[in-house]
């Protein structure tokens, strides 16, 4: 204890005991902490100070946004599994061919078809106004940049035609693609596929003709789908909800993900395993992480103690193993799903 | 070590890309946010990233195991980062570097009416980190923010861990001395106001 009576501010930080007890939350009483205050009064105040220092250095905020890692992982990633050869020039490449498209269009020149190689085979021309047109004509996905940062995942066959307006950033789709859209609150992002019109600020989402239908799935943000023509009473999709719109009846219906991915990663990240856990408690880690409604008899699974390791696997896998280990069965309900079980032993 | 972290690397290694991206979603921003400590360059810095990245996937059949994926990280890191400005003959002493970051002018502190509390004191933190040399910068950041042992921060740095314990000291007292300062003006100037 006596050492502490010479203690600095810098010795509190540096003391490995020190910094544990503030990172536990550095409630003084009952603590070790508490003892020297009460032998060396004059100490409390470095205390505090040191404890304060200690939780700013902790929470300084990041210097790099999440759309900018998103954007640099997914560069990487895209070297990494481009089968062309180095993909991230060709990328680059091709904004600019957009741009100078954009300025020739703007002169009265119209047609840019196979003027780019290789490129030409997937990304093709653009017509007699100021919009750009993206084919995607070949076997694979194709990602493509558009002029306001946002980012179209093409599948075989589909095809994009961009209209950038002072008052929005208009799209047809004509068959299956994934939207990462470039976040601009002033002109909202719209898409216009099938007779739906699916329209955002900034997200990411997959829009995929179904038969006669089409569907919008939402991966991250707010979407809001609407029959065209009816935009101003549109429906809301949050992370792994899905809107499918049905040809014949012209109706719009909410329901589930296919294959829903995880929203909140830090909920399961920091929870992977569970040990000894209440099921009830698994189930609302699992609602927050995917953002699904989870309906559940919170008594009858009061006796319901589960030891898991969850991992990566698809989230009805997660629910099967779950409700397999408790006897339980699950079933989608509109937008959730709902848990039913006669409890445990 | 967190448990998946060693699937991960190991998976890597043999060259599974879902485990590359998941490795790059747990710790590029960390890589990101220590790389900022002596590369201030942003794009430099996400380009040295990049290169990083891909030169790992490259030779991932020749890399080692390891029981620390964040801090193996870190040095790879810190290697490319250094090895590219000494070829660039931008390799600047870290003390020399110092003292013209010592004078630099101050940003003005936020409006005291407008800002939370809590904000303002992150702020007046941010402030008073950017006086210190990179060193001290990254000295702190990877005791305070990542958390590391002493044993780690010097074989990182390859300095002995007596030099680290002295760095770190004096990297500690220059922070507070210029933090106490500031608290000294912030409460002077409300006593005036």
């Amino acid at each position: 204890m006596e050492k502490y009576a010479t203690y600095t501010l810098e010795d509190f930080m540096l003391d490995d005991a020190f910094r544990k007890w503030v990172n536990a939350g550095g409630v003084l009483r009952g603590s070790v902490w508490e003892q020297v205050v009460h032998l060396y009064p004059e100490k409390i105040e470095l205390i505090d100070e040191a404890a304060l220092l200690l939780r700013q250095l902790k929470n300084q905020p990041t210097a790099i946004s999440d759309e900018q890692v998103v954007r640099d992982i997914r560069a990487i990633m895209h070297r990494v599994e481009g089968k062309e050869t180095v993909v991230r020039p060709m990328w680059r490449r091709w904004t600019g061919y957009a741009a100078a498209a954009v300025l020739l269009a703007g002169l009265g020149t119209y047609l840019l078809t196979g003027q780019t190689g290789r490129v030409g085979e997937e990304i093709s021309y653009f017509n007699d106004s100021q919009d750009l047109k993206y084919v995607n004509s070949g076997r694979d996905q194709k990602e493509v940049t558009l002029p306001d940062g946002s980012m179209v995942r093409l599948l075989p066959g589909s095809e994009v035609i961009y209209r950038s307006q002072p008052a929005g950033r208009d799209v047809q789709l004509a068959g299956e693609a994934f939207f990462q859209v470039k976040r601009d609150t002033l002109r909202p992002f719209s898409v216009f596929s099938g007779g739906l019109t699916t329209r955002v600020l900034g997200t990411s989402f997959t829009i995929k003709p179904e038969g006669k239908d089409v569907s919008v799935t939402v991966a991250t943000g707010k979407v809001s789908v609407s029959k065209a023509g009816e935009e101003s009473s549109p429906l809301v999709l949050t992370p792994n909800q899905r809107a499918v719109y049905h040809n014949a009846d012209k109706k719009i219906v909410k329901t589930l993900a296919e294959a829903p991915v995880v929203v909140n990663r830090e909920q399961l990240q920091t929870r992977l395993v569970f040990d000894e856990e209440p099921a009830g408690n698994i189930f609302r880690a699992l609602q927050k992480a995917y953002n699904i409604p989870i309906s559940f008899d919170e008594a009858a699974l009061r006796n319901c103690q589960v030891t898991l390791p969850f991992r990566e696997e698809p989230f009805f896998q997660k629910l099967d193993v779950l409700c397999r280990t408790i006897g339980a069965k699950y079933t989608v309900a509109g937008d959730g799903v709902r848990i039913e079980s006669n409890g445990c032993e | 070590m967190n448990p998946n972290d060693t699937d991960i690397w190991k998976a890597f290694r043999n060259g599974d890309e879902a485990a590359f991206e998941q490795l790059l979603v747990r710790y590029y921003r960390a890589m990101f946010d220590y790389g900022l400590r002596f590369q201030p360059d942003e794009e430099q810095l996400r380009d040295d990233l990049h290169d990083l990245m891909i030169t790992l996937w490259e030779r991932r059949a020749h890399l080692n195991e390891t029981s620390n994926l964040k801090f193996y990280l870190f040095k790879a890191l810190r290697n490319q980062i250094l090895k590219g400005k000494r070829s660039q003959r931008l390799f600047v002493d870290h003390e020399g570097v110092a003292e013209a970051e010592l004078h630099s002018p101050e940003s003005p502190l936020p409006d005291f009416a407008e800002v939370e509390a809590t904000q303002r004191q992150t702020a007046q933190i941010q402030q008073v980190i950017a006086k210190l040399s990179r060193r001290q910068q990254e000295i702190l950041h990877l005791k305070f923010f990542e958390e590391l042992s002493n044993e780690q921060i010097a074989e990182l740095l390859q300095i002995s861990r007596a030099a680290t314990a002295n760095l770190l000291y004096t990297a500690l007292r220059s922070f507070k001395d210029i933090w106490r300062r500031k608290a000294l003006l912030a409460i002077s100037i409300l006593l005036c106001s």
